[in-house]
């Protein structure tokens, strides 16, 4: 029991620890609740929810259909109109469109429930379902017995957003992940780090028990940072917009009408402190594993790091209705999505029979947190000191160059080389190449008109177009409409390109090369792993001085100060290069294989979103790699900064990570602002 | 080479670590001797550009240090107290990475590497990694990186920590060998290393010079006023009480103890010659 409350005081005794705790929070509060005043404000919401309170279906009914404005509705041009909950007309239909879905929701689940039935039915006399062997048939069945005897009477009318906003926060669970992460460092790899492990080891309990008592607070402190967090959440939607009648069915609120499970609202919350509570042991669990692994610090980061990054892949590439659903379902990121695995009805293809989802979810977390957590006590425990640096040198250094010698210390001594060799099979592995691919018959149109008069904009092109786009409306096949709207979609653009001076370029390919919105979130998701894998390699690099008081050396020879900062730059300017060419270029080759290199020459301006840049497109490629490394090159100097504030690779990994490789991941969450963030505009290119 | 330090002071909040230290230093070994917290880290530090004094200046060849910079620390050699440096790099490769980082091209380092490898008994494991290293090694390739580019002025920091007495001895003959042409300042708590081979020896404490002179200049001070007493083990705890003990040995069923006194003990005694340590003791000893 000391041993435990010493190591818990080691966490939660640490002012550093209770300032980064209390940072969370706020963030966590903060990046909550601002996004809520986006369209209206939450008074707005609830001045509604209070006006339609006491109506009935019918009056309800009435009262949207008087309010919400139709697609041709001329205040949808003028933007003007009476609003008597929101100050502006948009803001207006947005909130009264949301109220309308809730309400539709509980109004209409008694169908819901009778569809279900009847999809069943419906569904057996496909061929396809018809097999009493499938999955689908069998899932059909058993979602019809599990809703069978469903209520609908407490299914009851009552605001949801309060529920929605509280459960539905990715990056409360992100916090979560890195306070686990800070507590794992300040337990285990700062105390490696410092050479505390043998002295521990020789002690009668610095063994197990310690090990142990380790777990247990690790598993402690991330429990209190989490009823912070998510207690945060729950207050401020409580104060934002109330829960409304906490004893009504769950399936009452908004999104979740196909909840399998029937409880009341409050029944929910239970439920889900105690999911949570399961994600704090299995997180607590894996990380202090990972760290525990007797390999150093850097596999320890690495592992956490493509541990998260693999169950995140796993979680958002299969489809729940695959027969890969398990590895979709069983994973860290469904447990964290707690509201999602509670409230909403999924069964898994478990070998051809339908599971459900949320107790084989638990199951799995349960029998994973226990499993790491006796491998992670096993692990610490038995480690024992690692015969290290007995082999000899791989490369002989017999020279004078201080940039090669701090090159060998990033790839070599940091296992630099080995990280990005994994890093590199990870995404031969993952990534497939591109295939060319159009999202309509219109836009496959497009294209093939844009390749027949690629160029320079001509009249002559222009008739053409006009030419081609009337006889085309003399057409009367099916296809006709698609060629009319990829002609009417082209004219407009060749009056662009007439204004501008662009070419006729068939850019699809550099659409996903310059920032176009379908790869938005694939630009950002491989920046923050660009970023990880950079701040993992030249922190250890930069750390090494510090780490073996070599920085006393340095500050006492003639070229250890601007020389040696000038050298550790340079060689973070090389990781970065490698790291851009494995990402970045194969991207490009991938890309340009698949569309093509045709019209690279032209002007940028040609297409629309780069109406600004007055360079040829392989420039404006150029520039926006140039610009990545740059970016990059500055980001290491950052991650210099840290190290020698806080002399510490593991300290030094976790605030450069926060500060490079979150706010992406936070911008894919819908917090577009963090592209703006420090070096973010640059590192993430095609952003200003 | 001349090494003058004028009114050196390093303070740290209310702590004075170094108080008006001033000392004059030309060709040849220096020792420094003092407790815990007397300072000599503090004043090597600061030799060694790894602190910025609160005021007080370092004067090379009538230059200013801080002026000069890195044409400064081209003439420093400089041995940590530290011995864990760079456990993944061999001992060539930390070697040639030092002489960069002292300016040094590759035709001017190789023969010189080769050499001290050689002078400091490493060979054979010039292509092992330091962290494989015994102590004892890791203090011998840190000598021989602070001697690399023939230095002017070389600071040593505990440079026998953790070796063997053979080795001891060895690396003494090999800093003596060296010390001709050189300002070399050894701070240490292991007195006979530089009992023998310093020039001077400053002894510090509080952040002050309290006394400097040779190693026979500095011992005069307690002539006939070191004893060594034939007793019981009964009366020994007599002895500790009212007398400095430097040393006890066994000689048959008798205890010999070593003595400093100021008057002559009222035990049966024979006076003899003070040591450096015994100097130490009287200076520091409470």
């Amino acid at each position: 029991m000391r041993m435990f409350l010493s190591e818990l005081r080691k966490l939660l005794g640490n002012p550093r620890i209770l300032l980064v705790i209390a940072a969370a929070v706020v963030i966590n509060v903060v990046f909550l609740a601002l996004p809520e005043f986006d369209e209206y404000s939450p008074e707005s919401y609830n001045f509604l929810w209070n006006t339609i309170n006491e109506m009935t279906a019918a009056e309800r009914a009435d009262f949207f259909a008087q309010r919400i404005a139709d697609n041709d509705d001329q205040r949808w041009f003028t933007g003007s109109g009476g609003n008597e909950f929101t100050d502006d007309f948009y803001s207006e239909q947005a909130l009264l469109n949301y109220v309308y879905n809730e309400t539709a929701q509980v109004d209409g689940y008694s169908e819901y429930l009778l569809s279900i039935d009847q999809a069943a039915e419906n569904m057996k006399s496909f061929s396809f379902f018809a097999d009493e062997d499938s999955f689908n048939y069998r899932n059909i069945i058993k979602t019809r017995e599990d809703f069978s005897g469903f209520p609908a009477d407490n299914v009851k009318l009552g605001k949801s957003k309060g529920i929605l906003l509280a459960t539905r926060f990715g990056v409360t669970d992100l916090l979560l992940l890195l306070l686990t992460v800070i507590f794992g460092v300040r337990l285990l790899s700062s105390e490696r780090e410092g050479g505390f492990l043998p002295l521990f080891r020789s002690s009668v309990n610095g063994k197990g028990r310690l090990a142990a008592a380790k777990l247990v607070a690790l598993g402690m402190s991330a429990f209190l940072a989490a009823s912070l967090l998510y207690g945060s959440s729950f207050l401020t939607g409580a104060v934002m917009y109330g829960f409304g009648d906490t004893g009504r069915a769950f399936a009452s609120v908004y999104g979740f009408f196909s909840c399998g499970l029937q409880m009341s609202v409050s029944g929910f919350w239970v439920l889900y402190l105690l999911v949570k509570l399961l994600l704090c042991a299995v997180l607590s669990a894996v990380v202090f594993l990972l760290l525990s692994l007797p390999f150093g610090s850097a596999v320890g980061f690495a592992a956490v790091g493509g541990f998260t990054a693999t169950e995140g892949a796993l979680y958002f590439l299969i489809p729940t209705t695959s027969v890969f659903s398990p590895l979709h379902q069983i994973n860290i990121v469904a447990i964290a999505n707690s509201g999602e695995l509670i409230g909403k009805y999924l069964n898994i293809n478990l070998a051809g029979y339908p599971v459900s989802a949320m107790p084989a979810t638990i199951f799995a977390g349960i029998a994973a947190a226990a499993s790491c957590a006796v491998g992670g006590v096993l692990c610490f425990a038995l480690s024992s000191e690692r015969k290290q640096y007995s082999a000899k040198g791989i490369l002989p250094g017999r020279h004078t160059n201080i940039v090669l010698h701090e090159l060998y210390k990033s790839f070599f001594s940091g296992k630099g080389l080995l990280i990005l060799l994994a890093a590199g099979a990870l995404l031969a592995a993952f990534q497939n190449p591109v295939k060319p691919h159009y999202n309509d018959i219109s836009e496959y149109y497009y294209y093939n008109y844009i390749s027949e008069i690629s160029g320079e904009y001509t009249e002559e092109k222009s008739a053409y177009i006009n030419r081609q786009l009337e006889a085309a409306m003399n057409d009367f096949s099916d296809e006709a409409k698609y060629r009319i709207e990829a002609l009417e979609k082209l004219r407009t653009h060749a009056d662009y390109l007439k204004k501008h001076n662009g070419f006729f370029v068939a850019d699809k390919g550099f659409q996903m090369l310059t920032g176009g919105d379908e790869v938005r979130t694939y630009d950002r998701l491989i920046t923050a792993v660009k970023m990880l894998l950079l701040v993992l390699i030249v922190s250890f690099s930069y750390n090494i001085e510090y780490r073996y008081s070599g920085d006393m050396l340095l500050r006492a020879s003639k070229n250890g100060r601007f020389c040696t900062f000038a050298a550790k730059i340079f060689s973070a300017f090389v990781v970065s290069l490698v790291i851009l060419a494995m990402f970045d270029g194969s991207r490009i080759y991938s890309v340009l294989s698949a569309y093509g290199t045709d019209g690279i020459s032209a002007p940028a301006c040609s297409i629309e979103r780069l109406c600004n840049y007055n360079v040829f497109i392989a420039w404006y490629l150029l520039l926006t790699e140039a610009g990545r490394l740059f970016g990059m090159t500055a980001a290491s100097a950052l991650v210099f900064a840290v190290t020698r504030w806080s002399r510490s690779y593991s300290v030094t990994v976790v605030v450069s990570a926060v500060m490079f490789a979150v706010p992406p991941l936070l911008s894919v969450m819908g917090y577009e602002f963090m592209d703006y963030f420090i070096l973010n505009p640059l590192l993430t290119g095609n952003i200003l | 080479m001349h090494l003058q330090i004028n009114n050196l002071t390093k303070i740290y909040g209310k702590k004075t670590a170094l108080d008006n230290f001033s000392y004059d230093f030309t060709d040849g070994i220096y020792g420094l001797l003092g407790p815990n917290g007397a300072g000599k880290s503090t004043l090597m530090k600061m030799i060694t550009h790894n602190l910025k004094p609160t005021s007080g200046e370092i004067i090379a060849d009538g230059k200013n240090a801080a002026q000069l910079g890195g044409e400064y620390r081209k003439l420093l050699g400089f041995m940590p107290q530290q011995q864990s440096v760079y456990p993944d790099f061999t001992l060539t490769r930390f070697l040639y990475y030092m002489a960069g980082l002292k300016g040094l091209s590759k035709k001017e380092a190789e023969p010189q590497i080769n050499s001290l490898i050689e002078r400091v008994n490493l060979t054979g494991y010039s292509k092992a990694k330091l962290g494989g290293f015994s102590g004892g090694m890791r203090q011998r390739a840190l000598l021989a990186q602070a001697l690399l580019g023939n230095p002017r002025i070389v600071i040593l920091d505990e440079p026998t920590a953790g070796l063997d007495p053979k080795e001891r001895i060895s690396l003494r003959n090999l800093i003596a060998e060296t010390a001709f042409d050189k300002i070399v300042i050894i701070a240490t708590h292991v007195v006979p290393d530089i009992e023998f081979i310093a020039k001077e020896v400053l002894l510090l404490s509080g952040g002050k010079i309290t006394d400097s002179g040779t190693a026979s200049e500095l011992c005069s001070e307690i002539d006939g006023k070191v004893f060594e007493i034939l007793t019981e083990q009964s009366s020994l705890a007599e002895i500790q009480r009212r007398m400095l003990v430097a040393n006890i040995t066994h000689e048959n069923d008798k205890l010999c103890v070593r003595v400093i006194s100021n008057d002559p003990p009222e035990f049966e005694n024979r006076p003899v010659p003070p040591t450096l340590e015994d100097l130490y003791l009287y200076k520091f000893g409470e």
